[in-house]
């Protein structure tokens, strides 16, 4: 009998203390893992873990066929890229072994160690490895729900949203004002919403330049705030007015129909508005018992197991890192060490410790590049950033340390796409 | 649910867990992989890759050591690898340096 299935059979007592002992891979059987989500985590999982431990049988399960990344996707809002630039197949990660179930993970029962999916048997498991990625809160801005989202749109779920942003600013009339509202901390991308309003300004200073870009934002901080100022003050004068939560700027509703945003203070007319409304983990994590109330998914640091339901790890966006922004170099970095864990738990081993980086670019102009940078180190609790290290690109660099990062950026997203979807 | 008897497993994995943490940095060949893992968010993870970003298999013990303490120090022009070096101790350096630098081809 397969362990997969003897475990299960076994149910809630294989829960019990024996579930410790390296029993379930002791006669030789094939270890079952299955993985909920095929982006920059569970991809870079699957791949890591099919080459870490060939003796496990890797499952993911993801309804979409074609991956669109996000990384890059504000560039095409300036009409650089193309969408299909963004978009990845699974077909590399099938010849690697991996088998493929193309459809949505419906619900996890973690008693039983299986996962219901919409057309046959639940698919059992000796270890889940869930990454779905964020859901967009539809309950958290009012106003703002997925008819509003037609005409006000987030992209930050990289696909039609992004082409109907970049539509939308095509046809921005002359001197026309773009709004970018940007909710409080945590949410997928820290530096993102402020290289997308650098991007725009690019596209815009080029093809009308008497427009207006205003970001209301539920913060007073952000991701490097200094480098942006003072880039967008150097390359694009007042065309970016970045407004505060100290300022009354943070959105508390909307009106899709007037395309109209309500602050604490005062109400904006948008000719453009970009709603980048909270998010929470992809919702199977809820349904799976997995996010606590925040919206987001408890672990222990240096396995990703969930603190919440045994044999489940949860990596990527969804899960609650700490200092570890959620990005995709995070992402791809804790699929790594969570495939490593996942094998040596499975055989038995205890789990090994180690250090991770993450590096965010953001663009402000196609050739003109910033980064944040950090390592971290997890403790019992939490992934605790290395003092001494990281931080964000020196405010006096001279421009061709601007071009160079722009180059570095662009290259890492060539490694990191290839290197999981290639 | 079993709520009742998993925190027992999650004591025993966070132990084992903060066991291999707390050895500082445990010298086992699986740690020092994974700490050169944490590269190969920008750099090639095998030998041999095109690209802007320095390729690590081809370079000495001596280089890699010397350009990371160099990074660490200030001493060697950087966009991001000073800010990264300077989260790792010479120890862990040494093991990156012997790790690329002693990788057969
Ligand atoms: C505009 C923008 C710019 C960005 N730029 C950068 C950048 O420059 N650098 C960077 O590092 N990061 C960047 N990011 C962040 C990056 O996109 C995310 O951090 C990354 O995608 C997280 O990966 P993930 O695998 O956790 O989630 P995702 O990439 O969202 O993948 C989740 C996957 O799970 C699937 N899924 C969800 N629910 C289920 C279910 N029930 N069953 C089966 N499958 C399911 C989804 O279909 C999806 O494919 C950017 C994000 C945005 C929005």
């Amino acid at each position: 009998m397969n362990t997969t299935r003897r475990r299960w059979l076994a149910g809630a007592a294989a829960l019990t203390g024996s579930a410790l002992l390296p029993a379930c891979t002791a006669s030789g059987a094939k270890s079952r893992v299955v993985i909920i989500g095929g982006g920059f985590a569970g991809a870079s999982c699957a791949r890591a873990l099919r080459s870490a431990a060939p003796e496990i049988m890797v499952t993911l399960i993801e309804p979409k066929t074609t991956y669109t990344a996000c990384p890059f996707s504000n560039l095409v809002l300036t009409g650089e890229r193309k969408l299909t630039e963004q978009q990845f197949t699974y077909d590399a990660l099938q010849s690697l072994g991996i088998e493929l179930i193309p459809t949505e993970a419906l619900d996890v029962d973690p008693a039983k160690r299986s996962v219901r999916i919409a057309a046959g048997q639940p698919i059992p498991y000796d270890r889940l490895i869930m990454a779905p990625g964020i859901a967009i809160d539809w309950d958290a801005l009012p106003g703002y729900n997925e008819n509003a989202a037609g005409s006000m749109p987030h992209a930050w779920q990289a696909g039609p949203q992004t082409t109907l942003l970049r539509d939308q600013l095509r046809s921005l009339p002359d001197g026309g004002l773009v709004v970018l509202a940007v909710p409080e901390s945590p949410y997928r991308c820290p530096p993102g919403p402020y290289e997308r309003a650098s991007l725009i300004a690019s596209y815009l200073k080029r093809v009308n330049p008497r427009a207006k870009i205003l970001i209301l934002d539920a913060k007073d901080n952000f991701s490097k705030k200094p480098l942006f100022l003072q880039a967008w003050s150097d390359m694009y004068g007042d065309m970016i007015e970045w407004q505060g939560t100290s300022e009354g700027a943070r959105v508390v509703s909307v009106d899709a129909s007037t395309r109209q945003l309500r602050t604490d203070f005062e109400t904006v007319n948008a000719d453009v508005a970009n709603v980048i409304p909270p998010q929470r983990a992809g919702l199977i994590a809820a349904r799976a018992g997995v996010a606590d109330k925040s919206g987001w998914c408890p672990i222990q640091p240096a396995t990703f197991e969930s603190r919440l339901q045994p044999d489940i790890h949860i990596i990527g966006d969804a899960a609650i890192a700490n200092a570890m922004p959620k990005s995709a170099f995070a992402a791809n970095a804790q699929a790594r060490l969570c495939a490593v864990q996942v094998a040596r738990l499975l055989r038995g081993e205890s789990p090994a410790a180690t250090k991770l980086i993450n590096t965010c670019y953001s663009l402000i102009s196609a050739d003109y590049g910033i980064s944040v940078a950090g390592v971290y180190r997890p403790t019992p609790d939490v992934w605790f950033e290395v003092e001494g290290a990281g931080g964000i690109s020196d405010l006096d660099a001279p421009i061709e340390t601007r071009r160079l990062e722009a180059v570095y950026a662009r290259q890492w997203f060539s490694n990191l796409t290839t290197q999981v979807f290639g | 649910m079993t709520t009742l008897t998993w925190p027992l497993m999650l004591t025993c994995t966070l132990w084992t867990a903060w066991a291999a943490a707390d050895g500082k940095e445990a010298d086992s060949a699986i740690e020092t992989s994974l700490l050169a893992g944490s590269c190969y968010g920008c750099h090639a993870a095998t030998r041999g890759q095109q690209g802007v970003m320095p390729d690590l298999w081809q370079l000495s013990v001596e280089q890699v050591s010397a350009r990371l303490t160099d990074y660490q120090r200030g001493d060697r022009e950087a966009t991001v690898m000073s800010r990264i070096a300077s989260g790792y101790s010479e120890r862990e350096i040494e093991r990156l340096a012997n790790y690329f630098g002693r990788a057969t081809p």
